[in-house]
């Protein structure tokens, strides 16, 4: 396969070898890194840090699982990085206007569609914005199984998602099925919560009276 | 239908697995509980909003791709791709003649149990190649107070045979962070005689003191300012007071002989044992051979990638871990040679002796005896006394107690008496 003589080529230091590999690959980065982090500028950012940790670090590489996968790991973990760094910087906001970071993830979230109407894109917006937040909290793996799932819908692939999820993360389709379904439940349960809080009259949802 | 029969089905709704009877039934159910209808709007909301976050991605921008690749050298046209299909099928079929050139290599290599360590022997690729036990050459026998090191010089399997030019030797040492021991410019060929020696010196010593804790730290002292470390340091005393301290010293192997006249000053050295042993050739046969292995992996992995057929995918899988495993065993095992060349063990048995009471019996004259035993008579004596007191001291309260019981009991046999007498009369 051409992608094996690539790896090897670009482990020996060949930039061309590199640079082919990862052509092939950073349609799925990008729209991993969009998934995570809701932002254009970061997820333009946090696509070059991949290339450049990739660079670095792809002698590690030995062929145990397929390379698309590992380097969708190797995406995933530099987007949380950068959650994690921005999370660590935020200041605390008692009112939160519509371009300000997000105080769960730190992030300031990319406008809505401009064709809804005022009311309905801060609702939308807010629902979003939760709901991906909501993801990120999950436990590692269901997250990962999350974004994969949303960065690979968008795909137009003949082959179902599920089994392009498998490639991805490299597990069994099971494994991806059931993981992806606990996921869906969690965050079901979740929404319910949120919802049942909102109709009780308790001003849940609003992060800056917790 | 209850809400925990109405919980199962979601749960395979989820699945997929809900049949169109179970789905209709869930309906039914919904209708009339509104929070299982709750959780169904739940779980529909949530999927509608990952299909969202999915739409909502925007096609990648343009120019992020040069913005990451003009940091790379450009691209040139894959050559590859422009080739018509009928050539392409040609390159496949003449890669799949040299795959199974190499598996034969491979194989025969394992038949193979010459065990030639000449560079300019057979062209095979060494894997599970041939075994040997490795002769290394001991300078002295090892000795038992040293911490038995994980170096198993024995066990060493040397490669039956080396490299040819058509293996690919892909130099991964310079991307492995961890392995600083192994950077290139100690990289020297088989055949040349820039090989450097490898030897591991340990010491044994035996040493006594009349001021325990000044030679003690004049040990530690000298052990720090060598360069070195205590990996174990133990100290006990036996019943007549004496102590005795045994310590493991790592000392860095230059410093080893400025370390021992150091020692010689601490304290009187009783016995003194310097081992060393050469162990250059099964270190660099040991090298070779993780050389081999690693060509061998990358082969494998290779192969792996092309492999059509289960079974074969399976059988190479099975090899890759066992390289791997062999890999990872070699290299510690050169990483543990690395450190105890480096730094030399010494172990050290240091002894108090008792300070000096000159009682020499023999040049005592008669005289001098006995009343050296007369006197030791007495203080038998006073101390026999003195503990007579003791005990009675002791047995005090106990003593009282009967005293007052018999006090007792002859009053009321006195009294018993004259009442007798009494009633005589």
């Amino acid at each position: 396969m051409a992608e094996w003589d690539d790896i090897l080529e670009a482990q020996a230091g060949d930039e061309n070898a590199f640079t082919r590999l990862m052509t092939a690959q950073e349609a799925f980065i990008w729209r991993v890194c969009y998934a995570c982090l809701r932002n254009r500028e970061e997820a333009e950012d946090a696509l070059i840090d991949v290339m450049q940790r990739v660079w670095q670090r792809i002698g590690i590489y030995r062929g145990e699982c397929a390379f698309s996968s590992w380097v969708g790991r190797v995406a995933r973990n530099v987007c949380i990085d950068r959650i994690r760094a921005r999370q660590a910087e935020k200041r605390p906001q008692h009112v939160i206007p519509l371009d300000a970071p997000d105080p769960d993830t730190g992030l300031a979230i990319d406008p809505p569609d401009p064709s809804d109407g005022p009311e309905q894109q801060l609702e939308q917006k807010e629902a979003l914005a939760e709901v991906h937040s909501a993801i990120l909290q999950l436990p590692e793996e269901q997250r990962d199984v999350v974004l994969c799932y949303i960065a690979l819908l968008s795909e137009g692939e003949e082959r179902s998602v599920y089994q392009r999820m498998a490639d991805r993360l490299d597990l069994p389709l099971g494994t991806v099925q059931s993981r992806l379904n606990r996921a869906r439940r969690k965050l079901a349960a979740w929404r319910n919560n949120s919802a049942q809080n909102a109709s009780d009259g308790v001003k849940g949802g609003r992060r800056d009276d917790m | 239908m209850t809400c925990e029969a109405y919980e199962a089905l979601l749960v395979r709704h989820i699945a997929g697995e809900a049949t169109p009877e179970e789905e209709a039934e869930m309906h039914r159910h919904e209708a009339g509980c509104p929070a299982c209808a709750a959780q169904r709007a739940a779980l529909d909301g949530t999927d509608a909003d990952l299909r969202t976050l999915a739409e909502e991605i925007p096609p990648m921008p343009e120019g992020l791709h040069t913005r990451w690749a003009g940091r790379f050298a450009q691209p040139e046209p894959d050559a590859a791709a422009d080739e018509p299909m009928t050539q392409r099928k040609h390159r496949n079929w003449w890669r799949g003649i040299a795959v199974a050139a190499a598996l034969v290599f491979v194989v025969g290599g394992a038949i193979m149990t010459k065990d030639s360590l000449n560079p300019r022997g057979t062209a095979a690729v060494s894997g599970a190649a041939a075994r040997k036990t490795a002769d290394s050459t001991y300078g002295g026998v090892y000795d038992g107070g040293a911490p038995a090191p994980n170096l198993s010089l024995n066990s060493y399997q040397a490669a039956g045979g080396v490299e040819t030019e058509e293996a690919m030797v892909y130099d991964f040492e310079e991307e492995i962070e961890e392995e600083p021991e192994f950077a290139p410019a100690e990289e020297t060929p088989e055949t040349g005689s820039a090989r450097e020696k490898k030897i591991i010196r340990n010491v044994s010593l035996s040493m006594t003191t009349r001021a325990f804790e000044e030679s003690l730290s004049a040990l530690r002292q000298g052990c720090e300012n060598a360069g070195g470390w205590i990996a174990q340091e133990a100290v006990s005393t036996n019943y007549s007071g004496l102590r005795t301290a045994s310590l493991t010293l790592r000392i860095p192997a230059e410093q080893l002989d400025s370390f021992l006249s150091a020692a010689d000053s601490a304290a009187q050295i009783t016995s003194r044992m310097v081992t060393a042993s050469d162990v250059t050739d099964s270190y660099y046969d040991t090298k070779s051979r993780l050389e081999s292995e690693r060509v061998l992996l990358a082969r494998l992995q290779a192969l792996a990638v092309e492999a059509a057929d289960l079974s074969d995918l399976l059988e190479l899988e099975s090899k890759i871990s066992e390289t791997q495993y062999t890999i990872d065993r070699l290299e510690g095992s050169l990483r543990s040679t690395d450190r105890q060349v480096s730094d030399s063990t010494v172990s050290i048995t240091l002894r108090e002796e008792a300070k000096a009471e000159a009682v020499q019996n023999e040049q005592l004259s008669l005289g001098d005896r006995i009343s050296h035993a007369f006197s030791v008579g007495l203080e038998w004596l006073g101390e026999a006394l003195t503990d007579l007191c003791l005990f009675l001291v002791a047995a005090l309260p106990f003593l009282l107690i009967i005293a007052v019981l018999i006090a007792a009991a002859v009053l009321i046999r006195r009294g018993r008496k004259r009442k007798d007498g009494k009633a005589k009369q």
